[in-house]
C-alpha cells in the first residue's frame, strides 16, 4: 500500500495539476489507486495546501542558483514575504523544465520571464521596487551573459549634412552594446538603500525615467536618460534610419519635438562618441 | 576522523562560498558535510577535501521508499565513501522516488518512476519499517561505513501512517543497529506540524544512538514552518541542541547555511561561535557532574 501512497504524494509534487485534482475532487484523483479505506480517508482529510507549500519549497530549494545574478530582486522579495509564494507559483514550470535537457542560462531566462509576470500582477504597494530591481539585475545579467564584448570598428567620421532630409536618412549605430528600460522608480536607489539595511517601502519614490546600460570598450555605465533620448535610444538598432527611430519613438503621441531638438540630440551623441552615424548602405 | 568519544566537531554544509572560507577561516570548523549529488555531478569538489575532512550526505538512496535504491547509485555512493574517506554516511529517513504506474508512464523514459529529486517524509507504518530495514540491509552490506538516518520535516502526516516519526524511528533502532543523524530544525518543524514540545519530546528518540546533529533555520510561512538553509537557526534550535548534547553521544555538529552563495560570513562566523559555546558549556557541566560523582 505504501508505493500507492508514495506514488500519490510523489504525482502531487512533480504533476501540479494532479495535485490542484485531489484539492478540487479526491474522489476522482484517486481514482484507480490501489488503497484502503483508512489511506483512502487520510488523502480526502489531507490539508493539500501544506502539500502545496512543500511543493513549493522543493521548487525553491532546486532553483537555488537561479538567483546568482538577481540577488538584490531575491532580497526584496524576501523582504515583502513574496519568495515563498513565488515558487508554489513556479511549481508547474519547474516540473515542466525538469523533464526537457535545457541549460542554466534557459532556466534562468524561464525564471526570470516567469517572475516578470508575475509581478505584473501585483499591485505596487506590495511589491514596490521589485520590478524595477527585476529589470535593472536582468539587464546586467543579460549584457554580461549575452553581449559579443568585441567592440564594433569606430565609424568613419562623416560630415553631418546640412539638410534635414539627408540627415534624417542617416543611420545610427550605437559604439557597443545598449539597452534601454523604462521604469517607475530608481532601481539603483533601491539597491543602495537594500545594502545599506534601511530599505522601506515608504522611502521608494515613483517617478519615470528610462536608465541606459552602455557597454562600451569593456566599461559598463548606467546612464539615467531623459524621456526623449531614452524613447529614441532605445530604437536604435544598426539598421533604422533616424526618421524610423523617431517614428517608432514617439508613434501615438500627442506631439514630437521640433527637428532642430532631435537633430540637437543625435549630434550630441554622436559627438560624445555613443553613436556612430552613417549613410544608409554605408 | 571517526566514530569515537570526545567533544563533537563543528563543521559546515557544503555550499559555494565554502572553499573560499575554509581559506579565509581554517581554523573556524573542523569538516565539512559534502552533498554525494554534488561529488557525482562534479568530481573536482574533492578539493575541498584536502582542506578539511568531508564527511559524505546522500539524499539518493530513498532509503523509506517501496522502489529499492538502484544499484548504481549505490556504487556510485560506495565510491565516494571510498574517496572521501568519510566515518560515516547521512542519509535520510525518506524516499525520493515512487511508481508511476503504467498508465501514467513517462511516454520518453517508459518505465521509469517519479523522481521528485527530493526527501519526501514516509508513511509511518510497519512497510516504511521494512523498506528502511532492507535498505539499511543493503547498506550494511555495500559501505563499508555506518549509515545514519536523519530524521525529514513533517509537513503534513502522510495518509497510511498508523505511528508517528518518532514511534517509527524507536522501531527501526529496536530492529537494527542504526544510528541516527538527528536535524534538529526538522524536528523542530514537525513539532510545529504535529502541536508537539520539541525539547520536552526529545528523550523520547533514541538519543543513544544519535551520531551528527544538523542546524539549519526555519522559515514560517502562512502558519507553515518550513525548512530554510538561507537565515539563522531560531533559539530553540540552540536550546535543543544543548538538550540533546548533554544525553546523546554526538560527535559531529552540522551547520547547514547552504542554500545560497550569499550567506553573510560575520553571521555565520557568529553561528560557529554560538555553536562551540553550546557544546563548551555541555561539557564543562557534564565534566563537573563527573567530577563530584
Amino acid at each position: 500500500m505504501n508505493g500507492g501512497v508514495q506514488s500519490i504524494l510523489a504525482r502531487c509534487i512533480v504533476d501540479i495539476p494532479f495535485l490542484d485534482l485531489l484539492a478540487r475532487d479526491p474522489g476522482a484523483a484517486l481514482q484507480g489507486y490501489d488503497l484502503d479505506e483508512r489511506t483512502r480517508r487520510g488523502f480526502r482529510e489531507l490539508d493539500v495546501e501544506r502539500l502545496r507549500r512543500f511543493a513549493g519549497l522543493i521548487t525553491k530549494v532546486q532553483n537555488n542558483g537561479l538567483w546568482q545574478p538577481i540577488p538584490h530582486t531575491r532580497a526584496l522579495l524576501n523582504h515583502y514575504g513574496l519568495e515563498s509564494d513565488v515558487f508554489v507559483a513556479y511549481a508547474e514550470v519547474h516540473q515542466r523544465n525538469r523533464t526537457t535537457a535545457i541549460g542554466r542560462d534557459e532556466q534562468t531566462r524561464r525564471f526570470l520571464d516567469f517572475l516578470r509576470g508575475y509581478l505584473a500582477l501585483r499591485q505596487a504597494p506590495a511589491c514596490l521596487g521589485v520590478r524595477e530591481v527585476l529589470a535593472h539585475e536582468r539587464v546586467l545579467w543579460e549584457i554580461e551573459r549575452f553581449v559579443d564584448p568585441r567592440e564594433p570598428p569606430p565609424a568613419e567620421p562623416v560630415a553631418l549634412p546640412a539638410s534635414a532630409g539627408d540627415f534624417r536618412r542617416l543611420v545610427p549605430t550605437v559604439r557597443g552594446a545598449l539597452r534601454v528600460e523604462a521604469l517607475s522608480c530608481n532601481p539603483l536607489e533601491v539597491i543602495a538603500a537594500l545594502e545599506a539595511g534601511r530599505f522601506r517601502p515608504g522611502h521608494v519614490t515613483p517617478r519615470e525615467l528610462s536608465l541606459g546600460y552602455l557597454r562600451s570598450e569593456g566599461e559598463l555605465r548606467i546612464l539615467e536618460l531623459a524621456p526623449m533620448a531614452g524613447a529614441l535610444l532605445s530604437h536604435v538598432d544598426g539598421r533604422r534610419s533616424l526618421r524610423r527611430i523617431v517614428d517608432l519613438a514617439f508613434a501615438g503621441a500627442a506631439g514630437r519635438p521640433r527637428f532642430g531638438e532631435l537633430r540637437a540630440f543625435f549630434e550630441s551623441a554622436f559627438r560624445q562618441g555613443l553613436l556612430a552615424l552613417q549613410r544608409p548602405g554605408g | 576522523m571517526g566514530i569515537d568519544a570526545g567533544s563533537p566537531r563543528v563543521g559546515l554544509a557544503h555550499s559555494a562560498y565554502v572553499h573560499q572560507f575554509l581559506r579565509d577561516h581554517p581554523d573556524a570548523v573542523d569538516f565539512v558535510e559534502m552533498p554525494f549529488e554534488l561529488l557525482h555531478h562534479d568530481p573536482s569538489m574533492i578539493r575541498v577535501g584536502g582542506l578539511k575532512p568531508l564527511i559524505l550526505h546522500c539524499a539518493s538512496l530513498s532509503m523509506a521508499g517501496a522502489i529499492p535504491p538502484d544499484s548504481s547509485t549505490v556504487n556510485a555512493v560506495q565510491r565516494w565513501i571510498e574517496e572521501t574517506e568519510t566515518p560515516w554516511l547521512g542519509e535520510h529517513l525518506a524516499f525520493v522516488t515512487a511508481e508511476r504506474g503504467d498508465l501514467l508512464a513517462d511516454e520518453y523514459a517508459p518505465g521509469e518512476p517519479y523522481n521528485i529529486g527530493y526527501t519526501v517524509n514516509p508513511p509511518g507504518n510497519a512497510e516504511s519499517l521494512d523498506f528502511v530495514l532492507r535498505s539499511l540491509d543493503l547498506c550494511d552490506r555495500c559501505f563499508g561505513v555506518p549509515v545514519l538516518l536523519e530524521n525529514s520535516p513533517v509537513y503534513f502526516e502522510p495518509p497510511g501512517s498508523t505511528m508517528t516519526q518518532i514511534e517509527l524511528i524507536n522501531e527501526i533502532c529496536a530492529r537494527s543497529s542504526a544510528r541516527l543523524l538527528l536535524d534538529l530544525s526538522h524536528f523542530y518543524i514537525s513539532a510545529r506540524t504535529l502541536g508537539f514540545d520539541p525539547v520536552a519530546e526529545l528523550p523520547s528518540l533514541p538519543l543513544d544512538r544519535i551520531v551528527e546533529v544538523h542546524v539549519s533555520g526555519v522559515e514560517v510561512h502562512g502558519g507553515m514552518h518550513l525548512d530554510d538553509h538561507n537565515q539563522r537557526a531560531p533559539d530553540v534550535v540552540f536550546d535543543m541542541l544543548a538538550a540533546v548534547l548533554r544525553r546523546a553521544p554526538v560527535q559531529a555538529v552540522t551547520l547547514e547555511y547552504n542554500w545560497s552563495m550569499r550567506f553573510p560570513i560575520p553571521a555565520l562566523l557568529q553561528e560557529i561561535a554560538r555553536t562551540r559555546q553550546v557544546i563548551a558549556a555541555v561539557t564543562a557541566v557534564t565534566a563537573a557532574a563527573a567530577e563530584t560523582q
